[in-house]
């Protein structure tokens, strides 16, 4: 090489994009200043969903209500579209209407950042487990058209006829097919799973529903509320129906194992019916509830995200629009199709796959639990220290009795 | 008996390699295959080659628009980049003073800073100077890479014989001159190094662009990457699928710049 | 040992007679290379210095990133982050995780270099296949050595070893194990792109030299020994640096591969800085965290720079 060759490239290009860069700066941030308070039709909405999914419901809306236009930002759940919105809220300039869900819901709620939006007409549309969900002092902040459960996965085929609602029967069950020579049963033991967490929702269920605002009251601790339903669940360990090394499973391991028809029971949610049914469409499948105590069967699950309107929005008479078409049957059932969740709206009835059996109907029951979306605060650092203890029960290295006091002492360290 | 020994290379390290290559062997298999196969052996061949993986994703996302968005970004703010970081190690190596070795320090400290806490000054700065949600808003925030550069290009300089420097400064040539005419060239397999590490930071980087863009026409490819992430679960088809779009114009682009990181210093140059 | 060969020591300055003094020599360096140095101190005040303040300012404040205002609180959010008793293990796996990379990659990059840099066929393919480890992203990498480490017999590892007749290993359930595998991962997916580096660095190295030793007849490993690793000690001080930063600050391999399991085993410092804090909306907590952890990091960097300007000293 001759070292007259590089500098002359060097400073050609340099003028070129030094060039180009100062043209297309100025002209790029005058466009962005005067874009934004023109238009009074115009919706700002930050999507979780992807474009793939949120696009086409988009295009519905504006076609319905010609006189609106949606401008859409999309960030992926949960961690970067909970950062984006963050940055966005701190410094002022987040869209109309974003989603509210068991993450955030808190500081919005605390900062005052989304509108009350009980007085709407449609609010009486919800159901009373989502209306539940993201209200506070009878303001409700966001609107929730679905929920999702999760539980067992059955393979029918090597799992033929009455499915056991109480755990000893489905701890025989799994005990017999094993001896069969089936692989009866896994578990991705990655933290709580669904299994621990509709246990605990049955503990939840005996105390009345009100278990959580009980511990944070100081009236019950997480060792009474929680030591039956971890000393249930790791009867699976005791049992001999798993053994440490799930807890080094993941669900996309455990997934084709189940596929393939080498596994009679997993547990999943909702979610993950199109997973399964993508990877074997022909698989003979159903979703099962947890087996409970005493034939009391349950299921773990959330409300979904709803929507909320931003205090500051520009256009919250546009934004409104919005957010009526998306939470009655219009949208829902335009919405619903596009993205195969359980509605729970009152307006809509959806078609959903056969396999979900009685799970639907629990879904729009609200017989469901989820911990983390159920405390009252810190709800990050305590889930994180779920997982931990759940996995260190797994492997062995503690107790049943000693998730619950690890709850109790990280909860006492954070108050 | 050098012969011998290249031969002995090949032997060793090419399997050596096909240890190491085995996570992309997977990763590429399976955009080949459709969901029953994956699921039936995730890690076997596919019955036939199937690019409906690749045709679905191209219909589905605006993925030529995107990469148009991501080269210019990287072009741009690897150029600028480069230039700011090795302009300051020719001044750090041609200036004695305290304050030069406090900039060493100073550029020490941009290595610390944790990046997740300054995004939301960074936001309000850039929203200040409307350049969020633009492409010149990123290529602006990537131009803190430029310490990165500085970092690398002044540790290769220090292995550089001082004298290759010293030669033209009797001439009584410019320091700028100097720096265009002999130290570029010198440098360049640093150059084409950096270049290459900082081009796979910004054409992977996700916290960034998810932050400052918001209008689907100016996202960057991995924007569309993790179009594929859902609130449960990911579509690891699609997911896969987009990565080995993303990653196949960094593997010409390595290819090619290879080539001129081995080319060594011009031999005779030490004589001036 | 013992031929001695001449380290590659600068040659004496150069005699040229009509030069300006000493003085005006030392005074045009400095403005020229202040003129040179300006657009970095540019980039660093406006991208660093000045997001680094504000941060050190919401680290004294109740900040929770969301609302627009926040209310000083002095130093409390600096004594409530020691209360968090994963932190302690935590920090274990960090250190443990960060010392075995930059040992492990440093001894292993700087031999796949020098064989990069020699010729042999499909020399191309193979610094490829090393590099792109470290391009590929932390999610997919996750879901992949999920599948390679899978405790089933279907897993790839337990596959091989099953033909062996060995019984199926749990790599991620056991707590030694899963510190291992998340180690191997980060040694397999950084050693690539640190010989990259080395080997950038080797040809600043003129063939003159390697010429003059070969004539005086030193054998390869006194060529390395006391020519290529004197001369590589900058490039290792850099790769180091990178090495211990990244180390410090590792977060997405870790939690994609194992979350943190089993238990607190391979959580990382800061994976407790982002539940404890961003997560939570608690902007001032974790910025504290943050400065805590900055200033940590700078101490360690400062010591590793001392260490390594002795061994430069030593080497060459």
């Amino acid at each position: 090489m001759s070292p007259s060759n590089a500098p002359r490239l060097t400073r050609r290009s340099l003028g070129r994009i030094a060039a180009a860069a100062a043209i297309a700066a100025p002209a790029a941030g005058s466009l962005a200043a005067c874009g934004r308070d023109a238009d009074p039709n115009a919706i700002t909405f930050l999507s979780w969903d992807n474009a793939e999914v949120m696009g086409p419901v988009i295009e519905q809306f504006e076609q319905e209500h010609s006189e609106y236009h949606v401008e859409v930002q999309y960030a992926p759940p949960v961690a970067g579209y909970i950062q984006k919105l963050q940055t966005q809220l701190g410094s002022n300039s987040a869209p109309d209407v974003f989603i509210i869900t068991a993450e955030n819901k808190k500081q919005l709620m605390d900062g005052a950042f989304v509108q009350d939006l009980s007085g709407e007409s449609w609010a009486s549309n919800l159901n009373e487990t989502a209306v539940e969900t993201y209200s506070r002092d009878g303001k409700l902040y966001g609107s929730a058209i679905s929920a999702w459960a999760g539980g067992l996965v059955v393979n029918l085929d090597l799992v033929p006829g009455e499915f056991p609602t109480d755990w000893d029967g489905f701890l025989s069950l799994c005990k017999q097919l094993k001896a069969d020579g089936t692989v009866p049963y896994l578990e991705a033991v990655g933290g709580m799973t669904d299994t621990v967490c509709a246990f605990v929702g049955m503990q939840n269920l005996a105390y009345g529903g009100t278990m959580d605002q009980q511990i944070w009251d100081g009236d019950l601790t997480f060792e009474e509320a929680w030591t039956p339903a971890v000393e249930a669940w790791y009867q699976l360990f005791g049992e001999g129906i798993l053994d440490s090394s799930a807890a080094g499973l993941t669900g996309d391991v455990v997934l084709p194992e189940f596929q393939q028809g080498r596994l009679a029971i997993m547990s999943t949610g909702s979610w993950g019916i199109s997973g399964i049914t993508g990877g074997a469409p022909d698989l003979n499948f159903e979703f099962k509830a947890v087996p409970g105590f005493d034939g009391q069967s349950f299921w773990s699950g959330a409300v979904s995200p709803g929507l909320a309107l931003n205090t500051k929005a520009k256009n919250p008479d546009a934004a409104k629009v919005f957010l009526e078409w998306m939470s009655t049957e219009p949208g829902v059932s335009f919405y619903q199709q596009a993205n195969q969740f359980i509605s729970t709206v009152k307006d809509y009835e959806p078609e959903l796959p056969a396999q979900l059996g009685d799970l639907v109907s629990a879904v729009q029951d609200g017989r469901y639990y989820l911990p983390a979306v159920s405390w009252v605060d810190n709800n990050d650092v305590l889930a994180g220290e779920a997982n931990a203890l759940i996995q260190q029960l797994a492997t062995g290295d503690i107790e049943p009795v000693d998730v619950g006091k690890g709850l109790d002492a990280k909860l006492a360290s954070l108050q | 008996m050098k012969h011998l020994r290249s031969i002995l290379l090949s032997v060793v390290m090419l399997p050596l390699a096909g240890v190491v290559a085995i996570p992309f062997y997977y990763i590429l298999v399976n955009t080949l295959k459709t969901q029953p196969e994956i699921s039936a052996s995730p890690l076997g061949l596919p019955s036939g080659v199937d690019f409906s993986n690749y045709a679905e994703v191209f219909e589905a996302l605006p993925i030529w628009q995107s990469f148009l968005n991501t080269l210019y970004v990287g072009v741009v703010s690897i150029f600028l980049m480069l230039l700011v970081g090795s302009m300051a190690a020719y001044g750090m190596l041609i200036g004695q003073g305290l304050l030069t070795k406090l900039i060493g320090v100073i550029c020490l400290i941009a290595f610390l800073v944790p990046g997740q806490t300054t995004l939301i000054p960074l936001y309000r700065m850039l929203s200040g100077m409307y350049l969020v949600d633009t492409l010149e808003g990123l290529i602006f925030l990537y131009m803190g890479g430029a310490i990165f550069c500085y970092f690398l290009i002044i540790g290769y300089m220090r292995t550089i014989p001082t004298e290759m420097f010293e030669s033209a400064r009797i001439d009584g040539a410019s320091a700028f001159r100097i720096y265009r005419s002999i130290v570029l060239p010198l440098i360049r397999p640093i150059l084409v190094t950096v270049g290459v590490f900082q081009a796979m930071w910004v054409w992977n980087d996700f916290i960034t662009p998810n932050v400052f863009i918001n209008s689907p026409d100016k996202q960057t490819l991995v924007l569309q990457v993790y179009s594929a992430v859902g609130q449960f679960s990911t579509d690891w088809p699609a997911f896969m699928t987009l990565s080995v779009i993303v990653l196949a114009p960094l593997v010409v682009f390595f290819i090619a710049a290879q080539r001129h990181i081995v080319s060594g210093l011009v031999t005779g140059s030490v004589k001036g | 040992m013992g031929t001695a060969i001449a380290p590659p020591r600068p040659a004496p300055p150069f005699q040229s007679p009509p030069r300006p003094t000493r003085l005006q020599r030392l005074r045009r360096r400095g403005i020229e290379s202040y003129l040179f140095t300006l657009p970095v101190i540019v980039v660093f005040v406006v991208l660093f210095a000045i997001p680094l303040a504000q941060s050190f300012y919401y680290s004294l404040t109740d900040f929770n990133g969301y609302s627009t205002e926040a209310n000083f609180v002095g130093f409390e959010n600096y004594t409530t982050i020691w209360q968090d008793s994963s932190m302690l293990s935590a920090l274990g796996f960090t250190l443990i995780f960060t010392i075995a990379t930059t040992l492990a990659i440093t001894a292993l990059a700087i031999p796949l270099a020098l064989v990069l840099n020699q010729k042999f066929f499909g020399r191309n393919l193979v610094r490829s296949v090393f590099f792109f480890p470290s391009v590929v992203s932390v999610a997919i990498l996750g879901l992949v050595w999920g599948f390679i480490f899978a405790p089933l017999g279907t897993g790839v590892i337990n596959s091989i070893i099953g033909w062996f007749g060995a019984q199926p290993v749990a790599w991620l359930a056991e707590p030694t194990l899963a510190r291992l595998s998340v180690i191997i991962v980060a040694v397999w997916g950084g050693t690539g792109w640190h010989a990259v580096l080395y080997l950038a660095y080797l040809q600043a190295i003129p063939s003159e030299f390697y010429e003059a030793a070969s004539i005086d007849g030193a054998t390869r490993w006194q060529q390395f020994r006391y020519m290529t690793l004197p001369l590589l000690t900058p490039a290792i001080t850099v790769s180091q640096l990178l090495l211990l930063t990244g180390g410090l600050k590792v977060y997405d391999l870790p939690y994609t591969l194992t979350g943190g399991g089993p238990g607190f085993a391979t959580r990382t410092l800061t994976q407790s800085i982002i539940e404890n804090g961003i997560a939570q909306g608690e902007v001032g907590k974790a910025s504290a965290l943050s400065v805590v952890f900055f200033i940590a990091v700078g101490l360690i960097i400062v010591a590793q720079l001392a260490l390594s300007r002795r061994l430069e000293a030593r080497f060459s």
